[in-house]
């Protein structure tokens, strides 16, 4: 070459790739691939967007079928699109949603947008917005869902992302443009397919998938190194409206809401407790109290203690900040338990008793019934909420001060003479002990608790107890209950007619049972048990372990914990509910389990992440490599005195020989290096594959050898002396051996008669 | 600056041969160098680049507001993704060195090609969308030149880039280093300095008036042998080998018979031959137009007679004798005429020339006639 400076000898190689048209479809599919996979999980999202998303679907399925069909539809249908979507989205939030749902109208115009950029013709800028509104569809809908698909939905999106930019820097790079028709019209599959096949290198792939791993390892450095302020949500951020809770939960519940639920095989919570053995035998999680008996078998959260409802806008508080009287006991399981709660479960968090505080990512409105024990949220999360709590013990005694207030508020004089209002400042402790039937109910209910007593004076837990046993013994424990027909209450004619019922008719007839007996009574819903994940150490609560109970005031300030379902003390007689676990915490291994434990490594790794979490890595890594830097510089060291030993050891023969032997294998090693080098090696050589992994150049090779020795062996005579054949065949493989693929003809034809030739050359 | 003659100029870039390159040396400077990129290496965020920087910013805004993991995540692959486009746009350039070849012969007014010539060096990986931007100074022609195939491993590829020279003279052509946006048209990467060749271009061809009559008139009168093999197919005789000669007129057996190389003697050795004398005083080129269109005379007769065998050599004022026997002669004489002036004195030619002078001068106010044996055969 001339020049000044000197460059080794240019490689004279045509390998085959895409060319600017195959490189354009290629551009399309990946396109369509990228709206497919932000596409799949707008389905798990609560909204309406089912039509949306069917026809989204189908237009990207069809598309990726037969994209020539797209030629056929005139360029003005292409350019009214825009103008389409932007009216259906106008209708769409002024007619439809409103302002509160923009942001499901702007998910379903997102839809369509994403579905238009994939299937219509492309641009580089229509690349480059395709890659935009689907990535934010896949954020939005991740935000939302919370769902652990988010993590892999983003790999594989990343991963096409970045192909389709490649791609499309490659066909910026030229100044030549090619029309719709040129690239689309004589597309087929086979011929497109063969062509991807023919220019993939291997080589080039694995190295591509490095590449990636290293943009993952990357991505997960950067992750964990980002620092973490704090801000704690002071602007607001685009999320779905709330969803409703799941009607077991709610502030009114009837005798069958909870009973609804236990079907559902579902996780609800999650729990993280610090250790296995923090957890009691058989863990209640409370949820929400109701105090008052509204009649026909409903309870729900009286007015007036709703009016006791405080709130609180933080991510961290204690239970004085709620100004909860605090327990004095020492029975608190030290430590931090985490709580992942799915969404649309409730607005009340699960808890199991007493804590030192409760935290939660972001600033949160949380609400707070003292007189309950109990901790909401404003409103039902329709994502995942998680919350942690430190300290927390387990209990069946709740003080109450409020049972004891002499001066609970009254209404002021000009409202007096309004019947709601009258209802709204009730006095707490008169709903718990209000019973609303009829005449003829409470006359049962009295004559049950006379029979109960036997006359005797009971105490309220030795009322209750007695009651639970009454109970037990003429109702069994039935999720199918069915309420016999007929006039007044439904508690009471449950009573009455001695049938089977689940926990709601348990607790509610415990309750009016003590109240009836002038022991004030509440209803408790929640959950109770669970089963123990052993892939990941936590605990599964599941719809099914839904449930209700009751407390019963012990007349001494504190509300006892009182399960009547039969079954609830273990004792494993009768079939109750939730046989498998017997309400304790029972151990799941199912390959179920297994899926679900999957989802608490994201809660736990990515979700939870925090600045707690992140300066405990970063010690946890500092520490790791200050252990790695002693123990190697311990390793050096030790080495260091072995070697030291050795030679001061005798130098014998042996020694001598070991020394030596080492040396020339390591001489041997170094002189193979440099005159070999990567040759000894051969898989590192770049394109090789090409070569060797050709069959047909390989097989005339190897026939073209056994022909020259056959040859040699025979006669020795030169190709002239050959009869014809055998001068056919042999340029025959040479061609298939060295010329131009185009030009090869039924190779297997041309090997047949090679090994023909060969035969009749050997029999002479 | 590359030497006009060869119309080549010297491998620059990343994967340049050690001992022309000149690039930073040892660990500290060369990763420095990423960072802060040395001199002659630029990086900007292109429109696609700005797009992912705000769309990285909102994500930020809103990751560090919400604490959302999820947001982190995006914003960490996005922000991986800048990191390793920025490293993948290093890897591509890394043993990757071209140059400037200009493929003369260059006309006025006629198209040209200069080609940029790019090398791979790299080993194992190939280089991708690399393009260059080109222009001319005389011509303020500008244009760009793409890599839009994959340059694979130890490979040569050439861009050619065409342009048409406006004028005679030396035209210097520019290569404002090597661009690219690989590998997902975030960033613009400017690597090397600029690349310059100096390319000669030769008088555009003018029309002119050839009195045929005139010029028989002197090719019978005065006529020398142009002693050089031309086109005329009647062999006339066999003579000895002269330098020159070409290897395909020795006739072999008759060389054999006298023991020494004998040639074919074709007809067209025998016609008349002239030589071009031009002068190029001030005393008679007093408008630059004319001169100007001197010069294109000059080439396009000059070529015309060379075709037909009847151009024997050239002088221009007193500078040796150009003989022109072969067409690297006549492009030497071109490259002379391409670069031409007007002198302030009066200059004689260096030798006595032979009997066929044929000579310029300026015809009315803007053409130029030329002389042979002081008779007028051509006008422009």
């Amino acid at each position: 070459m001339e020049g000044a400076g000197s460059l080794p000898t240019p490689v004279d190689r045509k390998l085959p790739q895409l060319n600017r048209v195959e490189l354009h479809q290629t551009n399309f599919f990946l396109g369509l691939l990228l709206a497919f996979i932000s596409l799949l999980p707008v389905a798990y999202l609560d909204i309406p967007v089912l039509y949306y998303y069917a026809f989204a679907m189908l237009v990207v399925s069809v598309a990726a079928f037969r994209p020539q069909i797209r030629l056929a539809l005139p360029v003005q249908f292409w350019s009214a699109i825009p103008l389409f979507l932007l009216l259906t989205f106008t209708a769409d939030v002024v007619v439809f949603a409103g302002v509160d749902g923009f942001l499901e109208s702007l998910i379903r115009l997102n839809i369509l947008l994403v579905c238009y950029r994939a299937v219509a013709f492309r641009k580089r800028r229509d690349d480059l917005q395709l890659i935009l509104v689907c990535l934010f569809l896949v954020i939005i809908v991740a935000l939302n869902t919370v769902s652990v698909v988010f993590i892999l939905q983003m790999v594989v999106f990343a991963a096409i992302s970045m192909v389709l930019l490649f791609n499309v820097n490659l066909l910026g790079n030229s100044e030549r443009t090619e029309t719709p028709q040129e690239v689309w019209t004589t597309f087929s599959w086979d011929h497109y397919l063969a062509r991807l096949r023919e220019s993939t290198h291997l080589r080039m792939f694995g190295l591509a998938v490095l590449l990636f791993v290293l943009i993952l390892s990357l991505s997960a450095g950067i992750f964990l190194l980002i620092p973490r302020l704090g801000l704690e949500n002071r602007l607001g951020f685009l999320g779905l409206r709330n969803s409703s809770s799941v009607a077991g939960f709610n502030e009114d519940i009837g005798l069958n809401d909870i009973t609804n639920i236990l079907s559902d095989n579902r996780t609800a919570l999650r729990i993280d407790p610090p250790s296995r053995s923090a957890l009691p035998a058989d863990p209640y999680w409370r949820m929400l109290v109701l105090d008052q008996y509204r009649g026909d078998g409903r309870f729900r959260v009286s007015e007036a203690l709703s009016m006791t409802r405080g709130a609180l806008t933080t991510n961290r508080f204690s239970p004085a900040d709620m100004e909860w009287e605090r327990s004095d006991s020492d029975a608190r399981e030290r430590g931090k338990w985490l709580f992942y709660l799915e969404g649309g479960v409730a607005r009340w968090l699960p808890l199991g008793g007493d804590f030192s505080s409760l935290r939660a990512k972001g600033r949160n409105r949380f609400l707070n019934i003292p007189a309950f024990r109990v901790v909401g949220q404003s409103s039902v999360n329709s994502q995942l909420f998680s919350y942690e709590i430190r300290d927390m013990e387990f209990q069946d005694r709740f003080p109450d001060p409020y049972m004891e207030k002499e001066d609970w508020p009254q209404p002021p004089e000009e409202i007096t003479f309004m019947p709601e209002w009258r209802e709204v400042y009730r006095d707490y402790r008169t709903t718990t002990l209000e019973i609303r039937v009829r005449e003829r109910d409470f006359e049962y209910l009295d004559a049950l608790v006379h029979r109960i007593t036997e006359g005797r004076d009971l105490g309220p837990v030795e009322f209750a107890r007695e009651a639970t046993d009454y109970l037990a013994e003429y109702h069994a424990y039935s999720m199918s209950s069915r309420l016999p027909p007929g006039r007044g209450d439904p508690v009471v004619r449950w009573l009455r007619n001695g049938s089977d019922g689940h926990c709601e008719y348990f607790a509610g007839a415990l309750v009016l049972l003590s109240r009836a007996a002038g022991h004030p009574a509440r209803v408790v819903t929640g959950f109770r048990g669970g089963q123990w994940n052993g892939y990941e150490d936590y605990l599964m609560v599941r719809y099914s372990d839904a449930h209700a109970w009751c407390e019963i005031y012990d007349g001494e300030g504190h509300w006892v914990r009182v399960d009547p379902t039969p079954l609830s003390d273990g004792d494993g007689s009768g079939s109750g509910p939730h046989s498998d676990n017997l309400f304790g915490v029972g151990l799941d291994d199912s390959w179920m389990a297994y899926l679900d434990s999957l989802r608490v490594i994201w809660y736990r790794r990515v979700v939870s992440f925090d600045e707690e979490t992140q300066s405990d890595i970063l010690a946890s890594l500092r520490n790791q490599f200050s252990t790695l830097r002693e123990g190697t510089g311990e390793g050096i060291s030790t080495a260091g005195a072995t070697v030291r030993e050795w030679m001061r050891g005798p130098w014998d023969f042996q020694r001598f020989f070991y020394l030596g032997g080492s040396f020339l294998v390591l001489a041997l090693f170094i002189f193979l290096m440099q005159r070999l080098g990567w040759r000894l090696f051969p898989y590192f050589t770049f394109y090789r594959q090409g070569v060797r992994l050709n069959p047909v150049r390989r097989q005339a090779g190897t026939l073209l050898r056994r022909l020259e020795s056959i040859e040699g062996e025979t006669c020795g005579r030169d190709a002239a002396d050959l009869p014809d054949k055998l001068v056919s065949v042999r340029d025959q493989l040479l061609n298939l051996r060295y010329g131009s693929p185009e030009r090869r003809r039924n190779p297997g034809r041309v090997f047949r008669e090679a090994r023909l030739v060969m035969r009749r050359l050997r029999r002479g | 600056m590359a030497d006009p003659r060869t119309s080549i100029s010297s491998w620059q870039g990343p994967g340049a041969p050690p001992e022309i390159r000149r690039g930073v040396s040892g660990l500290f400077k060369r990763i420095s160098a990423m960072i802060v990129p040395p001199r002659g290496q630029r990086f900007l965020p292109t429109a696609t680049g700005y797009i992912l920087i705000l769309l990285a910013v909102g994500i930020c805004i809103a990751a560090f507001n919400t604490g959302s993991n999820i947001l982190f995540i995006s914003l960490s692959l996005i922000l991986a993704g800048l990191l390793l486009s920025g490293i993948l746009s290093w890897v591509n350039f890394r043993g990757t060195c071209w140059r400037l070849q200009g493929e003369p012969p260059f006309r006025a007014g006629e198209k040209g090609s200069i080609c940029v010539e790019i090398f791979n060096g790299k080993k194992m990986l190939p280089t991708y969308s690399i393009w260059f931007r080109l222009k001319t100074a005389m011509s303020r022609e500008n244009g760009r030149v793409f890599l839009e195939h994959r340059l694979d491993p130890q490979c040569l590829a050439t861009l050619e880039w065409v342009f048409e020279p406006a004028g005679r003279g030396i035209e210097e052509a520019t290569l404002s280093g090597a661009i690219s946006e690989f590998p997902f048209g975030f960033l613009r990467k400017s690597v090397g300095r600029t690349l310059s060749l100096k390319l000669i271009v030769w008088p555009r061809r003018i029309a002119y008036d050839l009195q045929e009559s005139a010029v028989a008139q002197q090719f019978a009168l005065q006529g020398e042998s142009a002693r050089r093999v031309g086109q005329g197919e009647d062999l006339i005789n066999l003579r000895n080998y002269q330098q020159g000669d070409s290897q395909r007129l020795i006739h072999w057996k008759a060389s054999a018979r006298v023991r020494r190389l004998q040639v074919r003697q074709f007809a067209s050795e025998n016609q008349s031959a002239y030589f071009f004398f031009l002068q190029t005083s001030r005393k008679i080129w007093r408008d630059d137009e004319q001169f100007e269109r001197f010069c294109r005379f000059v080439l396009t007769f000059a070529e015309d007679f060379f075709q037909e065998s009847r151009l024997a050599g050239a002088a221009i004022n007193d500078l040796p004798v150009i003989n022109i026997k072969r067409y690297i002669d006549l492009a030497y004489f071109f490259d002379q005429l391409a670069t031409l002036k007007v002198s302030d004195k009066d200059q004689k030619p260096a030798m006595p020339l032979k009997h066929n002078i044929v000579t310029f001068e300026p015809y009315g106010r803007s053409g130029v006639v030329a002389y042979a044996g002081g008779q007028k055969i051509a006008t422009a």
